[in-house]
Order: structure tokens, then sequence, then C-alpha cells
């Protein structure tokens, strides 16, 4: 009875280990990418301005999502893709190329998912990034809103996704509106 | 207290005399001293669940103006805390079943809140199924390890959840994690005195039933679904599981249930009929094919075990056979319709006479539901005026109304006799 007594509280150690361990392993990956990625400016789509906020988080979408070079190979949605990055002068990210394996020759790239192939009018992919919900407080939720709201009726109206990449993986780290943080 | 009352009573009508009452006092007594926290233990258990519940949702509030090491902090630190009071049941409370329960849930609770809240911090998209799984898989081992059967329970739904997503293969991974939960299950069932058993058999049912009813697209499923009800029916009977109450036995309630509704639906007409070439009754997909040949092997393996046992086969065990063979014929024409009807006449009149021999109502009821079915469904294939139509219900509520109340006086009539 005590020898199976022991293996259990073996047991139970190894699964404690394991559970914070996978929590762990989450939060240092993230915090590794944040101090040593680079940081990449993604240019976001005009948003539905009726409903720009879905509860307590921001549905983001890009400007670039579409990508019409996909002739030669088959791609199916669902299938991760990396897309390699270029800046251009005022430091606002652009996508140069996709391929279906892990780029060697380049740091600047970026690991997404296909979401829609489309054949017609003209062979193209959905591209869907790691990164498409902005997570707000539920009460800045609605300053936010009213922010977007302001800013759009404005008219001069930029928006973009900070992003810090490391190794292909991306955390998202805050939303700008006009220069301005969404968060802030 | 009632049973004061009850027993004052006794002994005022002399029916037992003051020795026995002091005895069936102190036995009862005794019993609830045995058992003192079983209310308790509940109430310990709502506890956790609404506390964990209720710290799920208000970091689901999200404050942001947090530093990132406190917010990952209050992520990690209700796990941590569970894990150690795991350590401490382990060590201490081993044989004391709330503290073996309560540590369970708030590890489960403690791992739930962590994931939520990390994939928050970084804005990682919630891949509900991913998020799901992790979850599930790193806690099935709590139910071993505590003997927890709420948390089992728990996880049983979790993994229904999981599976109905139907993204990232959940319906494959389901069934890894059914098989990990079924030892438990299995020990449950041997222990026999356990009343939570009921839910877990309620669970298991009815999870698996609508992950197979998930893959159906074709006519097909509804004879998968009628092998499914078969096997089910088989399973109730066996000697685990039997029950004859119906609610404490849901195995036998699909199998019953499910047999005489797709015979009532299979009865009328328009089912046979190919509409068009899409809705033949030989279109199958890859995963109906698999579940057809899979329950088949498994339905007649149990009909032939449990015939070993019994001799007499109820109509549910081997219904699923003629429906198979009608179903071929109804490749053909849509005629099988009419033997569809013969075969729930043929099950309904037998359950009718065997209702009426055991005197039970629920059985003779199943039965008279039976017929009425086939009789209400000719109405909708014979062009009767509505004068007809009406006279013929009259005379169906009639009819129902009278077997019962029969039924009922030779039961009480025979209960006087017994006394």
């Amino acid at each position: 009875m005590k020898i199976n007594n022991s293996y259990k509280t073996a047991f139970f150690i190894l699964l404690a280990v394991i559970q914070l361990g996978f929590v762990l392993q989450i939060i240092f990956h993230r915090e590794m990418i944040l101090r040593k990625g680079e940081t990449y400016y993604f240019e976001l789509a005009p948003v539905d301005p009726v409903d720009p906020l879905r509860g307590k988080y921001l549905d983001l979408r890009f400007k670039e999502n579409n990508w019409k070079k996909i002739s030669g190979f088959e791609w199916k949605p669902g299938e991760p893709i990396w897309l390699i990055l270029d800046k251009d002068r005022q430091g606002v990210t652009h996508i140069k190329n996709i391929t279906k394996k892990r780029p060697k020759d380049t740091p600047h790239f970026l690991k997404a998912k296909v979401l829609f192939v489309y054949d017609r009018p003209q062979p193209s992919l959905e591209i869907k990034y790691p990164f498409d919900k902005f997570y707000l407080n539920e009460f800045k939720a609605k300053k936010a809103e009213e922010n977007y709201r302001k800013l759009t009726r404005e008219g001069i109206h930029k928006a973009y996704a900070k992003v810090k990449i490391c190794k292909g993986d991306a955390v998202l780290v805050d939303v700008l509106i006009n220069d301005q943080s969404l968060v802030k | 207290m009632s049973l004061k009352n009850d027993i004052n009573q006794l002994i005022e009508h002399q029916v037992i005399d003051e020795q026995t009452a002091q005895k069936i006092i102190a036995y009862y007594r005794q019993k609830a001293e045995k058992n003192p926290s079983r209310l308790l233990t509940i109430f310990t258990l709502i506890g956790i669940i609404l506390v964990g519940a209720g710290i799920l949702l208000i970091l689901a509030h999200n404050w942001d103006r947090m530093p990132v090491w406190i917010k990952n902090s209050i992520a990690v630190l209700p796990l941590l805390g569970a894990q150690i009071l795991g350590f401490f049941t382990l060590q201490k409370k081993q044989e004391n079943s709330k503290w073996n329960e309560s540590a369970a849930l708030s590890i489960f609770f403690g791992l739930g809140i962590a994931l939520s809240l990390i994939t928050q911090n970084y804005h990682i998209e919630p891949d509900l199924t991913g998020f799901l799984f992790i979850w599930i898989l790193l806690s099935i081992p709590l139910v071993y390890l505590f003997r927890s059967k709420v948390l089992g329970l728990f996880l049983l739904i979790l993994t229904s959840i999981y599976g109905l997503q139907g993204k990232n293969q959940s319906e494959y991974y389901y069934w890894m994690l059914i098989l990990f939960l079924l030892p438990f299950y299995i020990q449950l069932i041997r222990q026999k005195s356990m009343q939570i058993v009921y839910f877990y058999h309620w669970a298991i049912s009815f999870s698996i039933l609508i992950i197979i009813v998930r893959f159906f697209e074709h006519k097909i499923g509804v004879l998968i679904l009628m092998i499914l009800a078969s096997l089910y029916y088989l399973i109730g009977e066996s000697k685990w599981i039997k029950n004859k109450n119906l609610f404490k036995n849901p195995y036998r309630f699909f199998g019953v249930f499910g047999t005489m509704g797709i015979l009532i639906l299979t009865g009328f007409r328009f089912f046979w009929e190919p509409s068009n070439s899409h809705e033949s009754h030989l279109n199958y997909s890859l995963e109906e094919l698999f579940w057809l040949i899979i329950l088949f092997i498994l339905s007649v393996s149990a009909a032939l075990l449990t015939r070993k046992q019994k001799k007499e086969m109820p109509c549910f065990a081997w219904g699923f056979l003629i429906f198979g063979l009608i179903y071929l014929i109804g490749i053909y024409t849509p005629y099988a319709y009419i033997l569809i009807n013969i075969l729930l006449l043929v099950i309904s009149i037998r359950l009718i006479i065997k209702g009426e021999k055991e005197k039970r109502l629920d059985i003779l009821n199943i039965g008279l539901i039976g017929i009425m079915a086939v009789i209400v469904s000719r109405f909708f294939d014979w062009e009767l005026s509505f004068a007809l139509r009406g006279i013929l219900f009259v005379l169906l509520g009639i009819g129902f109304f009278a077997a019962n109340y029969f039924l009922m006086k030779k039961q009480t009539y025979e209960d006087k006799q017994l006394l």
C-alpha cells in the first residue's frame, strides 16, 4: 500500500510539472519573442465602422490579405505557409513572397495559414494571420470604439498592427490608429 | 421528524413493540453518523465550481494596466496553489473523498484559468479546439489519481463538446480521450453501489450517439442508427448495466426509443421514394461505411453473446437485421415501407402482449404508440376525408385510454388479492 502511495505521489508530481511546464513554456516563448523579436507594422484594412469591436476584442483585418502569385503549387485551406516580409521607407511591412517551406535565406518571415483558396477571377489565396484578435479591457473597449469612430469620421485614417516577430513566430503588441495607441 | 412520528404511530397501533422501535431508531442514527458529510461534500464541490467559474469570468475582464509579470503570476498561482492542495491530499487525506474531489476540481480549474489568461495576455488567437484538448488531456490523470467522480463527469461532457467542434480532427481525437476515461467508467460500474454511475451512463451513451450521428450525410445513416440502437439495447441488457428503469438505463432507453423512432420515420412512404439521384439509398461516405461495418460486427457479436445466456431474445435485439434486409429491398422498390409497417406492427403487438403479461404499463404504452404510429402514418398515404380522420383519432384515443385503464385495474385487483 505504501509503495503504491509513493508511486502515486511521484506520478502526481510528474503531472504537476507537465501542467505547469506547459503553461510556463507558452509564457517564456512569448516573452522571448517580445525581447528578441523585430518590430513590424502591418497595415490594417478599413474595418466595418458600424461594428468594429466584437465583444471585448478587436477583429483585425489586414490590407495585404490576398496573394495572387500562386501558380505551380496546390494550396489547401488550413495548411501552413511562410510569408517573406519586407519593409518600405515608412517602415510599413509588405509581403514579398509566400512559400510552403520555412525560408532559410532570410530572417524576415512569418508563419501563417491559408484561409481560403480562390480559382476565379484569378487563382489566389487568402492569408490567415496568426494574430487577428486584439483583446481589450471591457470598459476600455467602449472608449476604443468611440475613438475609432471619431478617427474614421475625420477621414485621415491609417491603422497598423504593431507586431514582434522572432523566427517566424509573432506576438501582437498594439494597434495604432493615426499613430495613436489603442490601449493608452 | 417523520420517522419518529411513524414509529410512534406503529407503537400506538401495536404493530411493533418498544424494543423494536428502539432498534430501528438506533439503526438510523448509526447510519446517519456514518454518513454525516455527504451534504457538506456537495456544498464544498458546488462552492469550488462556482469560485472557479467566477475567477474565470473575472479574468475574462482583462486588466491591461497591470504589468505582464503580475498578469502571468495571477495566471499561474491558482494552478500552483491547487497543485499544493493536491499534494497535501495525496499525503494526508487520501481516504477522504471530499478532499480528493476538491483537489482534483481545483487543479482542473487552475489549469483552465492559467491557459485562458495567458492566451489573452499575449493576444493568442483562442483556438477553442486546441485549448480544450490540452485542458482535457492534462486533466484526465487527475480523475485516476484522486478517484474524482465529479471531475470524470465534467471531462466526459467537455470531451463531447470538444468532439463536436469538428475542427483539427477533433472528432478523431475524441475517441482517444474517451478511451482514456473508459477504465474509470468501468471501475465505477464494478463498484455497483454508486448513484453517480447513472449520470455516467447518460453522459457516455449520449455523447457517443451524437458524435456518430454527426458523420451522417446520407440516408444510410438511418440504417447505421438502427444498428447502434440495437447495440445500445444489448448493452443495456447486459448483466453489468441491467436495470429495468428506463431512466437509470439510458442504453435501454436509446435502444427502445431509437428503434421505435426509426421504424415510425421509415414507415412513411416518402422516405423510400427516390426523389433525386443524390438521395439514393446506396450513397455513403467513408465514415458512414466505417461505422456501418464496425457497429454491425459489434451488434452481431453482442446479440450472439446475449443469445448464449438467454433463451428469449427481445425484438429490439434483432430488429436491426430485419431492418437491414428491408433496407436492401428498399433500393429496388419504395414499397419497402409496407414491410417496415408490418415489422413495426409485429414488434408493437409483442410489446403489448409482454406488457400485459408482466403488468408493465411502460412496455404496454410503447407498443400502443407503435400501433398508433402505423395507423396515423397511413393517414398521409390514403386520401381520407377529415371527418373520417377525426373519427379514427377519437377511436385511437379511446383505445389508448382503455388499454391503460384495464391494465391498471387488473394490477390493483391482483394487488388486493395478494393482501
